[in-house]
């Protein structure tokens, strides 16, 4: 099989290839590694490039799986991580240049469990600084969407996303402490998912916001996805907010059956000003799972307004507190807007702060109370298709004439620390043609309900085969 | 500390405070202090446009009554 008809394969299909040592860790690490080589200058997906480190370890694995000790689904398959997981003496930028040069003692809780299941370390990938949402253009420059190089591929795990939708690794990891794994999954079609909160360990990677972040999984197919988060999950006493939960085998989830399964759709808020065409292919989308028998629930999901304001403190005061020592020491080493996103967190009132974790508490319950009346929630994955490079604009960011109000879909999962998925739900008319993605959410820890529904929507569409088309 | 700098602190602060519930704003007369005590007179004036946008996105949070039961949460998730 001929690159990138290779590279786009599923999980499980290359799983089977080596397995069954119709194809070697060697040959495939290769193909990624030629794939790279020609495309990054282009893409700018990765930061980092471990040539000789993949291909010992595609050799230790291609031996491995020779003696029949083969480890799982992820043995011998490539992956690269957003720049902000530590992987023990390779360079960890965090995407800044206050960080260029660190390299890590120690390696993180994730990394280290994709080292256990025979993955292969091929490179770190390119985010914006410290992840600090959009508008900052990063250490090396931004990344680009492989369906458009104009377009920006969404941040912050901007290179995760780019790198597999440009076919350079079949599985990344990113983090998303406001969308920043989702965001990149719509804008390059792909699948990402933000795992509950707790369900996968944060040790080892930069913080951005304790309450907020999480570390998630992307790939071309749900199957990808739930076999990254198989390796992922689980308890890590080193992350105090770690969850102490069995892990299910998410593979039985994969059964293509949403009969009788309740999709909660809110009524209000979320579908406000949502682009004409994203809204035209989420109606599309709910066709498709009710003519495999889900069932829609109308929900109203209340104090949804409050959401974005209770996140934006969180969030900016924590990682104002987080960088206490790198804004008194290093503020001209920071992208203008990041700098300026910290100093202004630094004026958070602690009644602010604590009145936003209260709010977050009331969400909560209000997901308790929702999802005793449907299993999954529909959101939009984002209002609009991807926006041009250069013209992203964060929400501190003024607008001329000033933006409505648009409901953030994204917040509501990190705040209340659900899980929630991103997969293709199809394209714009274009020119240019690019992606579109539809969002679902279950309650805590129940992964398996996102896999299925997912898992359904996409063995009945198409959109997932697509790839673009890059020299 | 000079007085435009301290009515410039007072002004951010009132910006970012002007809710009665959190108390009255930073008097002129008192120091920044903390966090914001290291920001030039130049970067709080980069800033004040900044601190103005967040306050009209925390206006809504600022307003809401939340009920004395309604307690932040700590530690993980549980199913």
């Amino acid at each position: 099989m001929a690159a990138p008809d290779l590279l786009y394969s599923p999980v499980p299909q290359l799983a089977a290839l080596l397995r069954s040592r119709k194809l070697s860790p060697v040959e495939l690490v290769r193909a990624c590694l030629d794939r790279i080589e020609a495309l990054n200058p282009k893409v700018n997906a990765f930061l980092t490039v471990t040539a000789e480190q993949a291909l010992e370890q595609a050799r230790t694995a291609a031996k491995e799986i020779g003696a029949g000790r083969y480890r799982g689904l992820l043995h011998g398959i490539p992956y690269a991580p957003k720049d902000m997981l530590a992987t023990k003496g390779i360079r960890t930028t965090n995407g800044s240049r206050i960080t260029t040069d660190w390299i890590p003692d120690y390696e993180s809780a994730v990394t280290e469990r994709f080292h256990r299941a025979g993955a292969i370390l091929i490179g770190k990938l390119n985010l914006l600084e410290f992840a600090m949402g959009s508008g900052q253009k990063g250490l090396n420059g931004p990344a680009r969407n492989p369906w458009d190089l104009a377009y920006s591929p969404s941040g912050s795990s901007s290179g995760s996303g780019a790198a597999i939708a440009a076919g350079m690794v079949p599985i990344t990891i990113g983090s998303d402490s406001g969308g920043s794994i989702r965001g990149p999954a719509k804008s390059c079609g792909v699948v990402g998912l933000k795992p509950t909160y707790g369900r996968v360990s944060r040790y080892g990677v930069t913080t951005l916001s304790w309450t907020l972040d999480h570390v998630g999984p992307l790939a071309k197919t749900i199957a990808g996805v739930a076999a990254m988060l198989q390796v992922m999950a689980g308890f890590d006493r080193r992350d105090e907010a770690s969850a102490n939960v069995p892990v299910p085998d998410y593979a039985k989830a994969l059964t293509g059956n949403v009969k009788g399964l309740r999709i909660g759709v809110p009524t209000e808020h979320y579908f406000n000003h949502v682009h004409p065409e994203t809204d035209a292919a989420l109606r599309q989308a709910r066709s498709v799972l009710k003519d495999r028998g889900a069932v829609e629930v109308d929900i109203t999901v209340r104090n949804a307004s409050l959401c974005s304001a209770a996140s934006g403190v969180i969030l900016n005061s924590e990682s104002a507190a987080f960088h206490e020592q790198r804004i008194k020491k290093h503020a001209d080493l920071l992208d203008p807007l990041v700098r300026e996103r910290l100093e202004a967190g630094t004026f958070h009132t602690a009644v602010d702060y604590i009145k936003a974790l209260r709010i977050r508490t009331l969400l909560m319950e209000e997901m308790n109370r929702i999802f005793q009346t449907c299993d999954v929630i529909l959101l939009p994955a984002g209002n609009a298709p991807p926006r041009l490079e250069g013209e992203i604009v964060g929400t501190d960011m003024p607008t001329d004439p000033p933006a409505p109000p648009r409901p953030d879909a994204f917040n509501l999962a990190n705040v209340t620390g659900i899980p929630a998925i991103v997969l293709p739900c199809g394209f714009t008319s274009g020119p240019p043609t690019l992606p579109l993605g539809i969002q679902f959410c279950a309650k805590p820890f129940d992964e398996s309900t996102l896999f299925r529904v997912a898992h359904a929507y996409e063995s009945a569409t198409t959109w997932h085969t697509r790839f673009p088309q890059l020299a | 500390m000079p007085l435009a700098r301290r009515r410039l602190l007072q002004s951010l602060a009132t910006a970012t405070a002007s809710s009665a519930a959190l108390g009255p704003p930073l008097s002129a007369q008192q120091p920044p202090t903390g966090a914001t005590a290291q920001l030039s007179a130049e970067r709080l004036r980069v800033l004040q446009p900044v601190l103005e946008r967040r306050r009209t996105q925390l206006q809504p949070l600022r307003d809401f009554v939340l009920d004395d039961s309604v307690a932040p949460l700590r530690g993980p998730l549980m199913p």
